[in-house]
């Protein structure tokens, strides 16, 4: 009886004491749960003023109640549906040209065997990642200014005229692209060549056995060894597709290039802070995610359905 | 097995070799072409004639950009925002990881539910900003570096790499009478020291080059980091200088043309931090992202 009782106490008290441990564990969780909740679900709440008329005299709760009056009024406005061209056609051909970059890098850099030459290629490639916006953009006036630029004095060195690309609408898509594509081709190659690592050697063994030369090898076991990754950053990437980052956009811009650098988020910064409205942009804002959530659902089952890789 | 080098091998190794001097070449000439262009005159630079290396070497745009105060100001305000910014972000992120680690943690799944789906849905840049702005943090650090401490990216790194240190050290702790907090600080922090060398490059990375907060976020020009000045005289081509150069000639307060060579000068100063870190802390984070992309 002594025996049994005091066992008990001691795996009470144990109990006891392991929960005593794991409040711990809870008051850890505070400080980050009530930054969370301030700083992201409340504003997810707060996009309620996108079908407000906001006054800040009156705060979010007292504004008065308009339902989709923004929405139908953006939709129907011609300016904004050229904004929205310019972002799904930057976003989609931003996506098609910079996304085979990292994947060709890592292929290329797994064929090196010299590991201090791989490795120095890697160094250089992750550079431009840290890069901040602002020296990309930078950078960027420097090499293309039309009197001073090294683009424009390899043009002129050879007798061509020199191009002001930067004040010109047709030259912001190419250069957002190409910029873009400098600024994370390294960065975005770690993710192809760890996948790379997974390939089972034994089938590239077995493939030289069966003649194949180089190319073979990658067409027919390295291509389809990291198409799962490939297909799944794919995805990833429609997913951000309306979310292009405006930073960059509006570092871009200028009063000449406008028709073509005005995008969704460089709109909606523009109506909300400078503008100061606060309603009309948040209900742009919105819309924007709306659509980003359907777009990377339908990618989504797509996918699921036809490769059996989903996020999902 | 040894491959017996026939033509096509080595055209393809020739080709794949030259391809990869190349990619190396394109990503570091532009820093290269910006360095050349802040050391040369700028006379040779408006005749064309710098494409690679500095022509009529010297260095007076870095002399009037060390003498700019309005610059030096702003260089203190980002390392003061990187430094706590880091910090923050360093304990947010432990503490979010830390508990979500533990098997045995009830409401595990719900709470880590709760954090993730904030990367699928956000409520927007107006709403936050109001958010913010009702907390009084506008013109003031906290509205820098406070929103964005929780990394939930990051934290999801963090605590797959909690996850894999073995149950038992922390048994023997709990035997040894710690509770969870030492247990975190003696075993857990000091065994992922790599991790935590890569969030900190991710981290202060992050905020040396954070543009957008800034701007939206700060109003004194006196509390301006460097992103933001940098943009002024780079890209908007305006700069009010606190201070006249000394010789008189102060290149910054030229308000009608701000010369290239200074403009080239002053990326690279923004810059050279960054750069001059970058490769004592690459083999962290390529690790790191590996590990954390594979897993993540």
């Amino acid at each position: 009886m002594n025996a049994s009782l005091s066992k008990r106490k001691k795996f009470q008290r144990n109990k006891w004491k392991v929960f005593k441990n794991d409040i711990a564990l809870y008051i850890m969780l505070i400080f980050p749960v009530v930054i969370v909740i301030t700083f992201r679900y409340i504003p997810m709440a707060g996009a309620i003023i996108a079908f407000k008329d906001y006054d800040f005299t009156k705060g979010i709760w007292g504004s008065n109640f308009i339902g989709f009056k923004w929405f139908t009024r953006f939709l129907g406005n011609k300016r904004f549906i050229s904004i929205f061209w310019n972002t799904l056609s930057l976003s989609v051909t931003s996506l098609i040209f910079s996304f085979p970059w990292p994947i060709i890098l890592a292929i290329s850099l797994n064929e090196v065997t010299n590991q201090k030459f791989k490795r120095s290629i890697q160094t250089f490639s992750y550079l431009p990642y840290f890069i901040s916006t602002v020296v990309v953009v930078g950078i960027m006036h420097q090499i293309l200014s039309p009197t001073t630029g090294v683009v424009n004095n390899i043009i002129t060195f050879f007798g061509g005229e020199a191009i002001n690309f930067i004040a010109q609408s047709k030259w912001f898509k190419p250069i957002y692209i190409i910029s873009g594509i400098w600024s994370n081709i390294g960065y975005n190659s770690i993710i192809y060549l760890s996948a790379l690592t997974t390939i089972n050697p034994e089938l590239y063994e077995a493939s030289f056995i069966d003649g194949a030369g180089r190319w073979d090898k990658i067409y027919h076991i390295t291509l389809p060894g990291i198409l799962p990754v490939i297909i799944i950053l794919f995805l990833l990437s429609l997913g951000s597709l309306i979310n292009i980052g405006y930073e960059k956009a509006y570092l871009m811009q200028n009063s000449l290039n406008l028709s073509s650098s005005e995008i969704i988020g460089t709109y909606v910064y523009k109506q909300g802070l400078i503008d100061l409205k606060y309603s009309y942009s948040t209900a742009v804002g919105l819309f924007q995610s709306m659509l980003n959530f359907i777009l990377i659902t339908v990618a989504n089952t797509i996918s699921r359905k036809i490769a059996d890789i989903s996020l999902w | 097995m040894i491959y017996k080098k026939n033509i096509g091998d080595r055209v393809f190794n020739g080709v794949n070799y030259f391809f990869l001097i190349l990619i190396g070449f394109l990503c570091l000439y532009p820093m290269i072409y910006i360095l050349a262009v802040s050391l040369s005159g700028s006379m040779a630079v408006l005749n064309r004639r710098v494409f690679l290396w500095p022509v009529d070497f010297n260095i007076e745009a870095y002399n009037t950009c060390f003498e700019s105060k309005t610059l030096a100001k702003a260089y203190l305000n980002t390392i003061l925002y990187t430094t706590s910014g880091t910090a923050l972000n360093l304990i947010a992120v432990t503490l979010m990881a830390y508990p979500l680690s533990k098997r045995r943690l009830i409401g595990r799944r719900p709470i880590s539910f709760f954090f993730y789906f904030t990367n699928l849905f956000s409520g927007g840049l107006i709403p936050t900003f109001l958010v913010v702005k009702s907390l009084n943090f506008v013109d003031k650090i906290w509205a820098l570096i406070v929103p964005g401490c929780v990394s939930v990216f990051y934290a999801i790194i963090l605590r797959t790499n909690f996850e894999s240190i073995p149950a038992d050290l922390e048994e023997a702790a709990q035997i040894d009478g710690m509770g969870n907090w030492k247990i975190l600080a003696n075993i857990y922090i000091p065994l992922n020291i790599p991790t935590y060398a890569t969030l900190i490059l991710f981290f202060a990375i992050g905020h040396w080059n954070s543009f957008f907060q800034p701007l939206i976020y700060i109003n004194s020009s006196s509390k301006y980091p460097l992103q933001v000045i940098l943009r002024n005289i780079v890209i908007a081509n305006t700069m009010n200088d606190l201070s006249v150069s000394a010789t008189g000639t102060a290149a910054f307060t030229d308000m009608r043309v701000i010369g290239e060579t200074l403009k080239a000068a002053t990326i690279i100063i923004v810059v050279a931090p960054i750069v001059l870190i970058y490769p004592f802390v690459q083999k962290y984070f390529v690790k790191g992202i590996m590990i954390g992309a594979v897993k993540g």
